[in-house]
């Protein structure tokens, strides 16, 4: 009994190690979040292999308060250059994407508090922009925006 | 329709010249004497898997001592599936290919024409006069594994 | 670099023919010439490049030429040489250039540049060895539709590279024979781009690259082969090579493949699937399609698989049926391959799952032995449309091959 379970643990761990192995992830379009193809080195468009073309979207938001999210409201009144570096950024505006999307399925997870924490450290080791916005938002909104 | 005319025509005009013509790329069994036939039927299935019968049929090479090398490189080749028994008639049945070969081209051959003959021994280098054994008299020796100049 | 490769090459095959001739006799039985060349017109009628909005992303249609030539040598008791070089798309190529010396047939030590033993498909690689004009999409070189989109196919073939290879073959009875084969190689690479996302198979096939890497690729091949009889047999495979592709030796790739093939009299079956996972730089998040995932973010899946089966129907006729198709998921980069750009250009029509489809009936007539008409019609499906809203298209190989 003990054997035989722990050779169906054994398949078990090798079947999800392998499919994780071979199931890559990918976060949203960047088009759709606000990239034109070239990401923010790139000012107009250009034709694909097969003549469509992409549109670059406008630029991100700025400080002005909008939502009633205590966030974003904590956000815009003490961490407004680092927020809007991160929405004028289009790369870091589709990792802002990928971290909510993240954090989403974190809050599913029976590990939630892990798993937040490693999205957390994703969108941060990302890029300047993104490292500078985390540590804005630590500072100042650790717990409104629930930083770990 | 146009999706059907495309997909027709090489098929229709493969299948045309394939009626209109008689040639073929492999051995008329029929014209092959009875005792070479079971020969011919080896080399044929071990000698079409990677490739045409073609390729060791037009190769040109007549001589014994040449198809030995060749056909065990042709063995060594990975999942090849012939084995070293099957060189046994598949060089018989090159060597009688050969010396019609020869013949066509007005060559002159020691040999009785008709029938299958054994090969030379190691070492020859011309086919040798020998009496037409059946493919079930025992078989020329194999290439031995490691024969000089083998691959 | 080209005027150097036609230098080296035609320098190779002067000395090899010198040695040659100047041989004795005895030693002139101990080496062989072996040819072949294609002529194929590829006709897609409602392709992109027919109604006249090419792009890099389409294929070659119209005429192509492959031809090669080759010349084994047995130079002593254990030891042989093989040259071959290639004219294709490409232009010349060294596809072979190694010597094996063989200690017995479970033993055999192969170095220079050769492809490595992977798949059952690259033995039967060269135009004239198989029935259809193009190859099976797992193992395309640049014939399929839509090319650029797709960079080839899992493993385009033949892929020589320069190593060395222990390789060998053991019969067991009569009855079943057991290959293996062991490699380390330079492998593929793409040192241009700088932020490298995919191979870039032309600079893996020059043949006198300066390899700034040092880590070779590794691969392995198993192989039996099991006779049902004296017309019927079987051989199942198993394919795997690792390695690094960038200058710096940090991107991994690895290629997983499997194999069967059942021979009843002379119908053929066949069946093979390829698996490429890669990984990609991160450096530059904008030139992807979508945004870098976090975890399990900094790779792609590449898959492929054929079935197909040749009949022949007469002396001089044969058919081929195949279906063969391929699959790509994850992340995409923007930037052309090997176009040494960080900055892309055209947005890649492929997206996060991708996939090809084709089906394939072919005939193959011998107009004489050694010089075939080959005509084969392909219905292609893709996950996304092309510029004229085309998700499916159809095309028609004609060719011509002969050998020697």
């Amino acid at each position: 009994m003990t054997w035989s379970r722990f050779a169906l643990g054994f398949i078990a761990l090798a079947i999800s190690t392998g499919c994780s192995f071979v199931d890559p992830h990918a976060g949203a379009s960047q088009t759709e979040c606000g990239i034109a193809f070239g990401g923010s080195g790139q000012t107009s468009g250009g034709s694909s292999y097969y003549g469509s073309t992409a549109h670059a979207t406008a630029a991100g938001p700025s400080c002005a308060l909008t939502t009633d999210n205590p966030c974003d409201q904590c956000e815009t009144t003490h961490c407004c250059a680092t927020r809007s570096a991160c929405y004028g950024d289009p790369s870091c505006a589709c990792a802002d994407e990928t971290l909510d999307e993240c954090l989403d399925d974190a809050e599913m997870s029976a590990n939630e508090a892990a798993e937040q924490s490693q999205c957390w450290n994703a969108f941060s080791t990302r890029g300047a922009a993104e490292q500078a916005r985390v540590a804005c938002q630590r500072a100042w909104c650790q717990s409104e925006c629930e930083v770990p | 329709m146009s999706k059907f005319f495309y997909l027709g025509l090489p098929c229709a005009a493969l299948v045309a010249a394939a009626f209109g013509c008689t040639s073929t790329h492999e051995v008329d069994v029929a014209s092959l004497p009875p005792d070479v036939r079971a020969d011919y039927a080896v080399f044929a299935q071990r000698c079409s898997k990677c490739h045409s019968l073609a390729r060791p049929l037009n190769s040109g090479i007549d001589n014994d001592e040449y198809w030995k090398l060749y056909v065990e490189r042709m063995r060594r080749q990975p999942s090849s599936g012939i084995s070293i028994p099957d060189t046994v008639p598949i060089l018989r049945f090159l060597h009688f290919y050969s010396l019609e070969e020869r013949r066509k081209k007005g060559e002159s051959v020691d040999e009785p024409a008709p029938a299958a003959t054994q090969l030379p021994d190691a070492g020859q280098t011309e086919p040798q006069p020998s009496a037409a054994p059946p493919a079930s008299s025992p078989a020329p020796a194999p290439v031995s594994s490691t024969v000089p100049g083998a691959r | 670099m080209w005027s150097t490769r036609v230098f080296f090459l035609v320098l190779i095959l002067v000395a090899l023919l010198a040695s040659i001739t100047s041989r004795s006799a005895r030693a002139a039985e101990e080496y062989n010439f072996a040819g072949s060349a294609q002529a194929d017109y590829f006709l897609v009628p409602n392709g992109p490049r027919a109604e006249q909005t090419p792009g890099p992303g389409t294929t070659f249609q119209g005429f192509t030429m492959e031809a090669g030539l080759k010349v084994a040598v047995d130079i002593s008791e254990h030891l042989s040489a093989n040259v071959k070089a290639c004219y294709g798309c490409h232009g010349l190529e060294l596809d072979m250039a190694y010597f094996d010396y063989r200690v017995v047939d479970e033993f055999n030590l192969r170095a220079g540049r050769f492809s490595p033993t992977f798949g059952a498909f690259n033995l039967r690689h060269d135009p004239a060895n198989h029935m259809l004009s193009d190859k099976p999409l797992p193992y395309d070189m640049g014939r399929m539709l839509r090319k650029g989109d797709w960079n080839n196919g899992v493993l385009p073939s033949p892929f020589p590279s320069n190593g060395v290879e222990l390789d060998g073959t053991h019969w067991l009875g009569n009855l079943a024979q057991f290959d293996y084969a062991l490699y380390a190689v330079t492998g593929f690479r793409n040192t241009i781009d700088p932020n490298p996302a995919d191979f870039n198979f032309q600079e893996s096939h020059l043949p006198y690259f300066v390899d700034t890497a040092t880590r070779p690729a590794t691969g392995a091949r198993l192989a039996l082969t099991v006779r049902g009889g004296a017309a019927v047999d079987s051989t199942l495979g198993a394919s795997a090579m690792l390695g690094t592709y960038d200058a710096k030796s940090n991107l991994t790739y690895a290629i997983g493949g499997a194999d069967f093939s059942l021979r009843v009299k002379r119908t053929a079956f066949r069946a093979e699937y390829l698996i490429r996972r890669q990984q990609f730089d991160r450096n530059n998040p904008d030139i992807f399609k979508y945004s870098l995932a976090a975890d399990n973010g900094d790779f792609f899946v590449k898959q492929g698989a054929f079935a197909e089966i040749e009949q022949p129907l007469g002396s001089s006729l044969d058919s081929t049926l195949r279906v063969d198709g391929m699959w790509r998921r994850g992340n995409v980069s923007d930037i052309v391959v090997g176009s040494a750009s960080s900055v892309p250009t055209t947005v890649s029509p492929l997206t996060y799952q991708s996939y090809v489809l084709r089906e394939t009936l072919g005939l193959e007539f011998a107009l004489e032995r050694n010089f075939r008409l080959k005509g084969s019609a392909e219905l292609w499906q893709f996950s996304y449309a092309d510029s004229l809203g085309n998700k499916e298209a159809l095309g028609f190989h004609f060719g011509a091959v002969g050998s020697f």
